[in-house]
């Protein structure tokens, strides 16, 4: 008989990154009861068992042969890769951190940190506890299910998934039930999403902010709210948003657009109609997604019939506009610059002589990509008014067979929103249409935008063929150059282009350990601030932007850390780390520019400063046990402080041509690289004041700068 | 009609509507032609009489920045402001008539500035006068010619008003025009000398790629990201709190309980608030106990559509601290609604007497609002242990509303002066962290001039469209025992959307490279000065009479020449140079596309008496003349530099103007080779062999003269004349 094998046993979250993780990072013990098979033949049922926990939403990035890779750090250490539950840990992992992820958590990849065959511990990324653990029960539930198969022990939960047959039909929304769309609403959009995992690839930070994401830190982060950036202003958005002033404002600066008119009812309307000349489109002023639009009103009558129903979407404020001849394009315009180019055309089936319309309607629909939701790749067709219209005009209802190779569409407009496609057309896209779409999006001002083009052929002169916007998305879609160009990563494209060749981060040092790490984290950010870069510190003692002092309390870790970090004036940050706080808190940041070891305790291993340098590390050759931490450091540069003079450690880093601080005979503080020196100041007593010079040397800051700055001490 | 006699009846005789600016005027001008039969008489008693009716047409909305002195200057450019007595009674009336009309306008919330009197003769006048929306304009003036000739026979009451004249079409039509906030912007920006467009959404205050925009007070650099986060109360504290900055600790909730709940966890007394509501409306603050929390919430709760915000009620007073483009720039400390007792009245009739004050108005824009005794009235009264029919002691201040925002009756104090600096730091990071380019944040302390850190204190919120400081505001009566101080008063007169444009533009000019080209050849000299700006690296937007392109883009041909070109190429974000081609005729059609060009050349005399005059007095820096056409030789402008044109080297009119020391574009040759040459007195520099010019050679030398009149180096001239940038 079979039983629920792995039970999620004590969980702990971690605030920050651990265990080697990039991301706020949960250890999560799970009990093995039972021998562990061996993988292969388990394994396949597995991957075939995620490939059905959530179909109409594939995750960006992951193809089904991904797993479990795709949800782990790449470089585990080989030592637990051995061991014999490992491929068991890694697919619990991949599974739970999939399901927070299909909640619309931002977590990416986690570790396997033990994994012995009565028991394994998992450092798995999250965001929402209750999302981590309701991920990390059913992880546990349906691997085991998966793993041991059998009509065994089964949750109330899991038994109504699986069906009588055993078959695994269900979905995460059958698992959890209505629990399961209030995960998702708790989350992001899957958009934002996708620019934090964009970023991710890139080794770009993100946090969470309570209305938007922000990549980055500092000064050099951006902002998002799905598609819409810090950039794009609340008038832009506002105008793009209102399609009558847009069309307004796009003619007037002599941008080709369909002649418009803004008319409030049926008679209005009418009459305007005839003045343009018919046919014509109707749209609400304000709606996005092509709700209320109707295009190709050939006469009176026609537009009689869709008047009322636009005037309802729309507060009675109703475009009337020339209908434009042509297909319809959507460009991405991101930071001025065209991206992709995509032509939309409206859902159609196409006849096969057997099957009716609704079949064939029923058979569009089936296809997986095919979802009612927002965020599935295709969307579901409804057979509606619009689409009996159609039928009619061409003489069929929906039980008609239509005859082989018919082709007849369902909706007079090609929003991915109502059922359409899209098709990739950047290549052979026209340069003067280029650069019509990237003036339409610089005159409304949009960061990243959306321009519809109507045009009968993209890869012709809009001035030649005759072309116009029709509109300016302010907080464009990006499901029209998903589906255009599906191996093209749009998300990361476009991060290129915001953050161009600068770096999203800002220099960061993190000090750890002793009794001075507090005052020279404060000394060394005076000194930086000092230079000309605003520079912020938090220390267990207070939190300082620039010369402003924010608080007198201990900040340091994460939320000091946060709060420069969401500082847009910061170019620079300084943070204490408490060693002894350090395994419950993590880090606040996935890796630092500079760190500086200053006890033993500091240099424990598992607290992983050094793994998290990137260019230099500095350590107190003062005290033996950072000095023992030494030989396991792997960061491009080393860096050994002192106090005292003619520390044997120091000097014999200096013979190899090593870079030292440290105290000469004459009474000053000394940097030295191999045989190079560099007098920095005279030596005080205070230790703090020679860490601070030391990390600000090691920062590159000027030598005359460093001992200005310490002229200036604000004490 | 009493007194009919003295003053006749003026009559328009024609109207010429210009897009843009004619007659001398920074604006859109309307140039009116006015007669009248008989004799006029415009003396001291009537402009005495003219003055008290144009002040009683609008009580509610004292005109920015005009006081009762400033009558008619205010409203006539600045050749036209000295009114010395021995004015002529026609050119007197004229200016009373440009400003009555202008004045009507902008309280009809059109951005309308100064006018002038063009022309007079003894029984007619033309005025230059300008205007934004044409019915408006045509309404306004018929009003203002019959209200001055019936002023001036004293046949009218100084109290007719404009409301009442309107009746129900009032509203509307300021509605139409623009918000007072927008207006403040571009009245700060005209009196800077700043160039304004009104574009469908928004107003713009400079050029192309050196303006700014603004739509109330959201300006181009107000994130949407930053201004839906500020709307959101409860996630702007989150986010300000994470930051670090002092925010009363606070909570969301759905109902009643679970703000009973909140409030004895969060520690009593307690503010609610909507969470998504702005000017007040909703906020109860200071509730002292759970009793009061249950009887107020509901009120609240109707607010919202979503939830209730929840947070502890910081003690002392509230300080509106407005940021703009992350600098501090005012403070007012904000005095909720609220009437002095003098010991006889009820508080009734204290409200009523408060009211008379024609400030206080109903509608949105009134510098005040009116006091009402509604229910949050009588509420706070019973606080007090009063109620509408007591009679509080003499001296005795009475709050009526617990919030003290504007919108709800309240007043306000200039305390700018008192901020400690510790305060005014977290007022501008509170602004950048949320991301507003004008930030209002209300802080409360019970001592604004002591530190936040010292005595404590908070930011309650943070808007994305604050009220800005009013001078008239300012100067409202204050409660009983708080006199003004002298540091309040001077603060009174602060032009703060005028601090702000300072902000904006603070180093640099919102105004782009501009040229004006007439006459024969503008065209391909226009044409060749927009290359040069390209080699220049700058994005140019050049409009001749056969096309208009901006960069490499053709935005359209001959439809566009002259206004609308050019108005495309000024209002287009990207453009940081441009150069115009202007015809005599698009002049007479149109005006002017702009108020006035860094440069103008002249490249023939054909029509030296008609509007060339006008156009060349456009030049801000220089004009460029074509020395080889003698009319236009002898050209006389008020420009500070003359730079000629001429194929000639030995010509004696080039030759003079350089023996003066003056500046001359023409050709010399050197080492057997024709050469474009630079010439200031005595200097001459080579430019460009002759033989690398591809195209006319004196449409060439123009385009040089005009970009060396620009300040481009010549050897970019030399480049983007040899057509290399081209490649």
């Amino acid at each position: 008989m079979s039983d629920i094998r792995l039970s999620v046993g004590a969980t702990r979250l971690i605030p920050g990154c651990a265990h080697g993780l990039r991301e706020r990072t949960a250890l999560v013990e799970v009990a093995v009861t039972g021998p562990v098979p061996a993988g292969a033949a388990a394994e396949a049922r597995i991957r075939a068992g995620v490939a059905q926990l959530c179909p109409e939403e594939p995750l960006p990035g992951v193809r089904h042969e991904d797993w479990p890779g795709a949800f782990l750090l790449s470089a585990p250490p080989a030592a637990v890769d051995d061991e014999p539950a490992g491929w068991l840990a890694r697919w619990l992992i991949a599974v739970t951190v999939a399901i927070q992820r299909w909640g619309r958590d931002p977590v990416w990849r986690g570790r396997v940190v033990r994994a012995d065959s009565r028991r394994v511990v998992l450092a798995i990324p999250w965001r929402r506890d209750g999302v981590l653990s309701a991920a990390a029960d059913a992880a546990a539930e349906l691997v085991s299910q998966w793993v041991w198969p059998g009509p065994g022990a089964m949750s109330t939960q899991l038994r109504q998934w699986f069906s009588p047959h055993g078959a695994t039909m269900m979905s995460l929304a059958g698992y959890f039930g209505e629990d399961w769309q209030a995960i998702q609403v708790g989350g992001l959009s899957p958009y934002t999403l996708r620019f934090i995992q964009a970023g991710m690839n890139r080794g770009t930070p993100f946090d969470v902010l309570p209305s938007s994401v922000q990549l980055g830190w500092g000064g050099n982060a951006e902002r998002f709210d799905m598609t819409v950036t810090g950039h794009s202003g609340w008038m832009a958005c506002t105008l793009a948003r209102d399609k009558w002033k847009t069309n307004l404002t796009l003619a007037r600066q002599g941008v080709p657009v369909p002649q418009a008119v803004l008319v409030t009812d049926f008679s209005q309307a009418q009459r305007a109609a005839e003045e343009i000349g018919w046919p014509v489109v109707i749209k609400p002023r304000k709606r996005d997604m092509g709700i209320g639009v109707v295009t190709g009103i050939a006469d009176a009558a026609g537009l009689g019939r869709a008047f009322d129903r636009t005037a309802q979407e729309s507060a009675g404020s109703v475009i009337l506009e020339q209908h434009i001849r042509g297909d319809d394009y959507r460009l991405l315009v991101v930071r001025g610059r065209v991206l992709s180019s995509a032509r939309r055309s409206p859902a159609t089936i196409t006849g096969d002589g057997v099957h009716s319309v609704a079949q064939l309607v029923g058979f569009l629909n089936s296809e997986p990509r095919r979802g009612p939701g927002k965020y599935s790749l295709l969307s579901t067709v409804q057979i509606d008014d619009e689409a009996r219209e159609l039928l009619a005009e061409r003489g069929l209802s929906t039980s008609s067979v239509p005859e082989p190779g018919q082709r007849i569409p369902l909706r007079r407009i090609a929003n991915i929103a109502r059922g359409g496609l899209a098709q990739n057309v950047t290549a052979i896209t026209h340069p003067d249409n280029i650069a019509l779409a990237e003036r339409a999006a610089r005159i409304v001002a949009i960061d990243v935008a959306g321009v519809d083009l109507i045009i009968p052929d993209i890869s012709r002169s809009w001035r030649e063929v005759g072309g116009v916007v029709c509109e300016v998305n302010a907080q464009p879609g990006l499901r029209p150059h998903w589906l255009a160009e599906p191996a093209r990563d749009i998300e990361g494209e476009i991060l290129d282009a915001l953050f161009g060749d600068r770096s999203p981060r800002i220099p960061t040092v993190a000090i750890a350990g002793g009794q001075h790490a507090a005052a020279t984290a404060e000394l060394l950010q005076h000194i930086w601030q000092c230079t000309g870069t605003p520079t912020g510190v938090c220390s267990s003692r207070m939190l300082r932007i620039g010369t402003a002092l924010f608080s007198s309390e201990d900040l340091s870790g994460s939320v000091g850390t946060r709060a420069i970090m969401i500082d847009p004036a910061m170019h620079a940050a300084v943070l204490e780390l408490r060693a002894d706080r350090l395994p419950a808190d993590g880090h606040p940041c996935d890796r630092y520019d500079v760190v500086g070891v200053l006890d033993a305790a500091a240099a424990a291993p598992e607290l992983e400063l050094a793994e998290r340098v990137t260019d230099a590390i500095a350590l107190n050759a003062d005290d033996p046990g950072c000095l023992a931490a030494v030989s396991r450091i792997a960061a491009a540069r080393t860096v050994l402080v002192s106090c005292r003079r003619g520390n044997a450690a120091v000097g014999a880093h200096l013979v190899a041509g090593g870079e030292a601080v440290f105290l000469d005979g004459t009474g000053h503080i000394v940097a030295a690289r191999g045989a190079a020196t560099w007098t920095l100041l005279p030596w005080s007593g205070d230790p703090a004041v020679l860490y601070a010079a030391a990390f600000a040397w090691v920062l590159r800051i000027d030598t005359a700068a460093i001992a200005d700055a310490m002229t200036r001490r604000l004490l | 009609m009493t007194n009919t006699g003295g003053f006749p009846e003026l009559r328009v005789l024609g109207t010429r509507l210009y897009l843009g600016c004619s007659a001398g005027l920074a604006e859109r001008t309307a140039v009116v032609d006015i007669g009248w039969d008989g004799e006029l008489t415009f003396d001291a008693a009537v402009e005495d009489r003219v003055r008290k009716g144009a002040l009683a047409l609008c009580p509610e909305e004292p005109l920015r920045l005009v006081a009762e002195s400033d009558w008619p200057t205010a409203f006539l450019i600045e050749s036209q402001r000295n009114l010395d007595s021995g004015l002529a009674a026609a050119d007197w009336l004229g200016r009373w008539l440009v400003a009555v009309t202008v004045g009507i306008q902008r309280w009809a919330h059109d951005p309308v500035w100064r006018g002038a009197v063009v022309a007079t003769s003894p029984n007619r006048i033309t005025l230059a006068i300008p205007w934004y929306r044409e019915t408006v304009f045509a309404e306004s003036l018929e009003l203002a010619l019959r209200l001055v000739a019936q002023w001036s026979r004293s046949a009218l009451p100084p109290s007719f008003e404009l409301n009442a004249h309107f009746g129900d079409r009032w509203a509307p039509m300021q509605a139409d025009g623009l918000s007072p906030y927008t207006l403040g912007f571009i009245q700060a920006g005209v009196e800077r000398g700043l160039p304004f467009e009104i574009l469908p959404s928004s107003a713009q205050i400079g050029w192309g790629a050196g303006a700014e925009r603004f739509d109330m007070t959201f300006t181009n650099e107000t994130s949407w990201i930053a201004a839906a986060l500020a709307k959101n109360k409860s996630k702007a504290s989150r986010t300000m709190a994470a930051a670090g900055l002092p925010v009363p600790a606070s909570r969301v909730v759905g109902d009643v309980d679970q703000a009973v709940a909140a409030a004895t966890e969060l520690g009593w007394p307690v503010v609610i608030k909507p969470l998504d509501q702005e000017l007040g409306r909703g906020v109860v603050a200071g509730i002292p106990n759970e009793s009061t929390l249950r009887e107020v919430f509901d009120q609240t709760a109707q607010y919202s559509r979503q939830a209730v915000v929840l947070e502890r009620f910081i003690p002392g007073n509230d300080h509106r601290m407005l940021v703009i483009r992350g600098v501090f720039l005012t403070a007012t400390r904000r005095i909720p609604a609220g009437v002095t007792g003098d010991g006889e009245r009820t508080v009734s009739q204290l409200v009523e007497e408060v009211n008379t004050d024609p400030r206080r108005g109903t509608v949105r824009f009134s510098v005040l609002k009116r006091l009402t005794l509604d229910s949050e009235a009588t509420s706070c009264l019973a606080d007090q242990g009063l109620g509408i029919d007591s009679v509080p002691d003499a001296g005795q201040w009475v709050v009526l509303q617990r919030a003290a925002n504007v919108a709800r009756g309240g007043t306000a104090l200039d305390v700018t002066a008192a901020v400690h600096p510790d305060n005014a730091i977290v007022a501008e990071r509170a602004a950048r962290v949320v991301g507003l380019d004008i930030a209002g944040i209300d802080f409360i302390t019970t001592d604004i001039s002591r530190s936040w850190r010292e005595i404590g204190g908070g930011i309650c919120e943070i808007n994305a469209q604050p009220e800005l400081v009013r001078g008239e505001l300012l100067k409202a009566s204050l409660p009983g025992s708080q006199r003004w101080d002298p540091a309040a008063l001077a603060a009174a007169n602060r032009d703060v959307e005028g601090e702000a444009l300072d902000l904006f533009f603070e180093g640099r000019t919102p105004r782009i490279p501009t040229a004006a080209i007439i006459g024969i050849g503008a065209g391909a000299t226009a044409r060749n000065l927009a290359e040069i700006w390209r080699a220049e690296g700058k994005f140019t937007g050049v409009c001749t009479s056969s096309e208009t392109r901006i960069g490499d883009e053709l935005i359209g041909s001959r439809e566009l020449a002259g206004y609308r070109g050019a108005r495309i190429v000024l209002d287009d974000p990207g453009v940081e140079a441009a150069v115009f081609e202007i015809t005599r005729e698009n002049v007479a059609g149109s005006g002017h596309p702009c108020d006035r060009y860094d440069v103008v050349a002249l490249l023939d005399g054909q029509d030296l008496r008609g509007s060339d005059a006008e156009t060349l007095s456009r030049a801000a820096h220089a004009v460029v003349v074509n020395a080889d056409d003698p009319l236009c030789a002898r050209l006389r402008s008020s420009a500070s530099r003359r730079v000629l044109v001429s194929r000639h080297t030995t010509g004696s009119t080039v030759a003079a103007h350089r023996g003066a020391g003056g500046e001359a574009v023409s050709v010399a040759e050197s080492d057997g080779e024709s050469w474009i040459v630079l010439t200031s007195g005595e200097s001459v520099s080579l430019l460009t062999p002759v033989a690398e010019i591809r195209g006319d050679v004196f449409d060439a030398m123009c385009a040089a003269a005009l970009a060396w009149a620009q300040g481009i180096d010549p050897l970019v001239i030399r480049q983007g004349l040899s057509g290399r940038n081209r490649l």
